[in-house]
């Protein structure tokens, strides 16, 4: 059998038609669940942050939920005379990636390895936010023998900015 | 005497015949293309040499073929008819695939469901042809553009045919720079080819770790046969976005999916034997092949000229073209027709997002196919 009469024989036209269905439909339902996802998360962020701000309170470091946020970042800025630092956006989060990323490496680290391990993961712009985290002061260099070699700068906290 | 001439009756230069010739001026192309014009090496070299070793006439019966049972090409060969190799392979692409592009806009991924237009234009033509019903849709997945998932729908469906449908699914992936911008430019106009597109927004590390979970759910959810290969694939990106399995991503992304792609290539090669292959049902094939591709990508171009009629931001036409898959070439193919006509365009990055959508859609479409055939 050929023709129109075979594809109405073995429902072709209905396969075909469910199938676009379900093809647009799962992509379609995938698409608005990232188009919403990151209103979720920021949602959830606000949720956890709200929940934790009484216990934040002379804590030394960042709420581990509250502290990515979505979207651009804005500049970070230091208040020195407290030694706190403010981080926001995506530098909050990279500065996060680097912590864990250096706890592999010890108290003292290299910057090289540091960059290599955080292009590796897709940190994004790994460069640009190490530069920051030194201009800040966050990082500094060993003195003395250990030239070369850097670590957290001890005595600093690091606050999400509101 | 006798047992000279016996013994040359048995060589390949005793056996052959004109079709094994055919098969290993294919063979031989194959391997050409790979190399001197760098069209899909990867998995052209493997296949082309398989299809050497296939077509070595050989003496039946002892053991050597690939349809011979407890050959070694026939022990190889258990993992494509039974759908092993092309999990496996997803697991590798999932490890290695950002899917940011996508993430920083979602609407485009409609364009990859747009494509999988040719898969399902193809079976109607296909049952129109006369094939039947299970050859059909796995013809049809051909414009998938997506040899594992070609492999995966034929061993389950028409297990027969895996060799002329992979053989074609791959010819036309490696051939999508000289199918594709035809019909792009027969489907646009200039200025729609000059529009720019602005910029994704950025997409933080915790969407990408979600996404590969919730994606997983929802897709396999609605569509379950497409579980063992979207399974693997967002595990596969599961493991390369949590940052703490790298070793894990690291390995699925590059040793284990070179150890399958050298294993299925050489296999799928080797089972285009010139008796099994040289069929009309074949030729047939690959005519539908190339109308599937062509299908699906003006699917994905129409589509994109559609949205633009309903939205305000403004997407390039030429993006559809990327819809059907073939990760990464025909983003590529975008990207070089777009700046044909405008040199400061950059579309590659636009073209990722509807361009891994299309692997997940084309899944889908798969699992979709072999949910109808396999029902009782």
């Amino acid at each position: 059998m050929t023709g129109l009469s075979a594809i109405a024989a073995a429902n072709g036209w209905f396969i075909t038609v469910t199938g676009l269905v379900i093809v647009f439909t799962g992509l379609a339902l995938l698409a608005a669940f990232i188009a919403s996802l990151d209103k979720l998360l920021a949602f959830w962020d606000r949720g956890v942050a709200w929940l934790q701000r009484p216990r934040r309170r002379g804590s030394s470091g960042p709420a581990p939920g509250a502290l990515a946020h979505q979207g651009p970042a804005p500049l970070p800025r230091a208040d020195a005379s407290a030694r706190t630092v403010f981080l926001g956006g995506e530098t909050l989060e990279v500065y996060q990636y680097f912590q864990w990323l250096t706890r592999r490496q010890g108290d003292v680290f290299s910057l090289s390895r540091l960059l290599e391990q955080a292009e590796k993961r897709g940190i994004p712009r790994p460069h640009f936010h190490l530069d920051e985290l030194l201009v800040l002061g966050l990082i500094e260099e060993l003195p003395g023998e250990e030239c070369g070699f850097y670590r957290w700068t001890p005595g600093i906290s690091v606050q999400p900015e509101e | 005497m006798d047992m000279v001439v016996a013994f040359f009756k048995n060589t390949g230069f005793g056996l052959v015949d004109y079709r094994h010739f055919i098969m290993m001026a294919v063979g031989i192309g194959f391997i050409y293309l790979g190399i001197a014009k760098h069209y899909e090496p990867l998995l052209l070299v493997p296949i082309g040499f398989g299809i050497l070793m296939g077509n070595v006439p050989i003496f039946k019966g002892l053991g050597l073929g690939i349809y011979e049972s407890g050959s070694v090409l026939n022990y190889l060969y258990f993992g494509v008819r039974q759908g092993i190799y092309p999990p496996l392979i997803f697991l590798g692409i999932g490890a290695m695939t950002d899917f940011s592009t996508m993430l920083g806009r979602p609407k485009l991924m409609l364009l990859g469901a747009a494509a999988q237009v040719g898969i399902f234009v193809t079976y109607l033509a296909a049952l129109a042809l006369g094939f039947p019903s299970n050859e059909a849709a796995s013809i049809g997945i051909i414009g998938g553009a997506d040899g594992p998932t070609a492999i995966f729908l034929t061993s389950k469906l028409a297990p027969e045919l895996v060799g002329p449908i992979a053989i074609a699914a791959y010819s036309y992936m490696a051939l999508v720079p000289v199918i594709q911008p035809p019909i792009m430019f027969l489907l646009t106009t200039k200025q729609e080819r000059l529009i720019r597109m602005s910029d994704p927004r950025p997409v933080g590390k915790r969407e990408k770790i979600i996404f590969p979970i919730a994606g997983f759910l929802l897709c396999c959810f609605l569509a379950p046969a497409a579980l063992p290969l979207l399974g693997m694939l967002f595990f596969g990106n599961l493991l390369k976005e949590c940052l703490v399995a790298d070793r894990l991503a690291q390995t699925a992304r590059t040793a284990l999916i070179d150890i399958v792609t050298i294993i299925l290539g050489i296999t799928v090669g080797a089972s285009t034997q010139a008796d099994v292959f040289l069929t009309a049902k074949s030729i047939g094939i690959f005519f539908l092949g190339a109308a599937s591709f062509m299908a699906a990508t003006a699917g994905g171009i129409l589509f994109a000229k559609l949205m633009n009629v309903f939205s305000q931001d403004k997407i390039n036409p030429l993006i559809g073209a990327a819809g059907v898959s073939a990760v990464p070439d025909s983003a590529r193919v975008v990207q070089m027709i777009g700046n044909r006509e405008d040199p400061s365009n950059y579309l590659l990055m636009h073209a990722m997002g509807p361009n891994i959508a299309g692997v997940i859609g084309s899944a889908v479409a798969a699992g979709v196919l072999w949910s109808f055939f396999m029902a009782p």
